[in-house]
């Protein structure tokens, strides 16, 4: 089972050039594990996967974006866990509460409802052919209330956004989670109960094209879901792309501000396993002065935690890391486009605060900043 | 097969737990649908916790625990309010009547209270129905 796995994500053309390890973040902090090193144990023994080292990848997709062989190592990592999952579940973030989260959206006779947020100045069309995905932000701004970061500005940010160039969109009655955690802890059962009903509800909502501003959703309903269920009946497109886009084409006009300077963190969806990489910096080439941190774009760290899962003092570093090398870039704000590597940013900086050190840095959503950067057109 | 509300009751472990205790050697009468569990403070419970009775299949969830100001541990009691605010508000978003969740303060020697809440708890949830929807038959 695991050779065939290790034939099916190219792992076999694997030249030794331990590009993948440099890449790693992992590796970087425990001295005890390299993409290479787990294959190796693996095809030792499979008792291997029951080892922990199963739950420290990120699965961020550093180590496969360097690659020069094609190995898709991170996709590995998803299938050994799919293998070992009945066996052994990983050490879960928050009391497990984001999964549990998920299970219930997944109950049919349950309709969840993520649009309480909206304002009567933000613009939505019943009838209109494209859908806002709005995934789990609205549980974040509550579960990480004491962050004091209001979440719901996100997908209204979104919805101006969106306004501005012109499209109204639809929102969906009742909207379950995308799965991507699932997805990515290996399980599929969930997953696809997931996937079935917000397949079935964007059908009925008859939109054409479903767009979303978390990378995760993104990517998840992007590239995920035809895995399972073929082409879709619509587009799939990320929010940030298009505003890059429209920055680009002159649909969206912004004012920049001399006195912002920004530094972009690419999320692990959204660069490396997207390959949205230059609208982000468009955007904020037009609204500030962007720097670029030396870890940025296809060879960024991710923001530490992936699906709520091991999240220890390892994890704290390495975000702390992160922040540091944001400001030594010179920039004063930290621009992310994920409102999950906003969660664990700021929670990094949130836990350094309460043991006493000063370490607050700016933190913001690429959305909110440039929906307050807009310029009206009469 | 009727229906018949399953709830779970956290119970803290010095006054609310006793208090069901006081319940039963008062025979105080209760409905069988409480199923309790004993924790050390209701500043244990964490909303996942809730979350969980709910998805494996409980119709309502009580926290009861010290009356303010009487915590054994001074403040759990202060963070069950918190957290069980936090949870209202998930349940909100998810669809979960937030009527389904009851926080109440019980002492030691309320025993009539304990049974009272249980038997109001009931009914609340027996006319809220089974959260599984009407459709279910697998619920005893
Ligand atoms: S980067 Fe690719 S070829 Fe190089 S060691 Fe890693 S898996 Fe092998
Ligand atoms: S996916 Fe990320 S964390 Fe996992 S092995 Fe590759 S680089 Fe390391
Ligand atoms: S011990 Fe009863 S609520 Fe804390």
């Amino acid at each position: 089972m695991i050779r065939d796995k290790i034939e099916e994500y190219g792992l076999k053309q694997c030249i030794d050039c331990g590009k993948c390890s440099w890449a790693c973040p992992v590796s970087h902090r425990q001295n005890d594990f390299s993409p290479r090193m787990v294959v190796e144990r693996l095809l030792a023994s499979d008792e291997h996967l029951q080892s922990r080292e199963i739950w420290d990848c990120v699965t961020c997709g550093s180590c496969s974006a360097l690659c020069n062989s094609s190995v898709r190592f991170h996709e590995f990592m998803r299938t050994m866990r799919k293998l070992s999952i009945a066996r052994e579940s990983p050490l879960m973030t928050h009391g497990d509460i984001f999964h549990l989260i998920s299970r219930l959206s997944s109950k049919p006779y349950l309709h969840p409802k993520t649009s309480s947020w909206l304002a009567s100045d933000l613009k939505i069309n019943k009838n209109s052919k494209a859908l806002l995905f709005v995934g789990c932000t609205p549980y974040l701004n509550i579960i990480f209330k004491h962050l004091n970061i209001d979440f719901l500005e996100i997908p209204r940010a979104a919805v101006k956004l969106l306004n501005a160039i012109g499209i109204e969109p639809n929102i969906l009655e009742s909207e379950r989670c995308c799965g991507h955690d699932q997805y990515w802890l290996g399980d599929d059962e969930l997953f696809l109960q997931l996937a079935e009903l917000n397949l079935k509800a964007i059908g009925l909502s008859g939109a054409e094209e479903v767009i979303a501003f978390c990378p995760e959703c993104y990517s998840t309903l992007k590239f995920v879901y035809p895995q399972f269920f073929g082409p879709l009946d619509f587009e799939v497109k990320n929010l940030t792309a298009m505003m890059g886009d429209a920055v680009a084409d002159g649909t969206l006009t912004l004012e920049k501000d001399d006195t912002l300077s920004t530094t972009f963190h690419d999320p692990c969806r959204l660069a490396k396993h997207s390959k949205i990489i230059d609208e982000p910096r468009r955007i904020l080439h037009s609204i500030s002065n962007l720097f670029e941190m030396p870890k940025s774009g296809h060879t960024s760290v991710c923001c530490g935690v992936a699906c709520w899962v091991n999240c220890d003092s390892w994890t704290k570093d390495w975000q702390l890391e992160r922040i540091k090398e944001a400001r030594t870039t010179g920039a004063r704000t930290l621009v992310t486009a994920c409102p999950k590597c906003l969660a664990h940013l700021s929670c990094a900086q949130y836990e350094k605060n309460n043991c006493g050190e000063s370490h607050r840095f700016n933190i913001v959503d690429i959305h909110v900043l440039t929906a307050s950067r807009m310029l009206f057109k009469r | 097969m009727t229906w018949f509300p399953r709830i779970i009751a956290f119970c803290c472990n010095w006054c609310a737990y006793a208090g069901a205790d006081t319940a039963g050697l008062s025979r105080f009468q209760y409905p069988p649908s409480i199923s309790i569990l004993r924790v050390m403070c209701t500043g244990r419970i964490e909303p996942s916790m809730i979350l969980k009775c709910f998805e494996q299949g409980a119709d309502g969830v009580m926290v009861l625990g010290c009356h303010p100001g009487d915590c054994h541990y001074i403040s759990g009691n202060e963070c069950a309010r918190s957290r069980i605010e936090t949870t209202w508000e998930i349940m909100e978003i998810l669809g979960i009547d937030r009527k389904r969740l009851l926080l109440k303060w019980v002492s030691a020697s309320e025993g009539a209270l304990f049974a009272e809440t249980a038997k109001d708890f009931t009914e609340v949830i027996r006319s809220l129905g089974p959260l599984r929807g009407e459709s279910q038959d697998d619920q005893g």
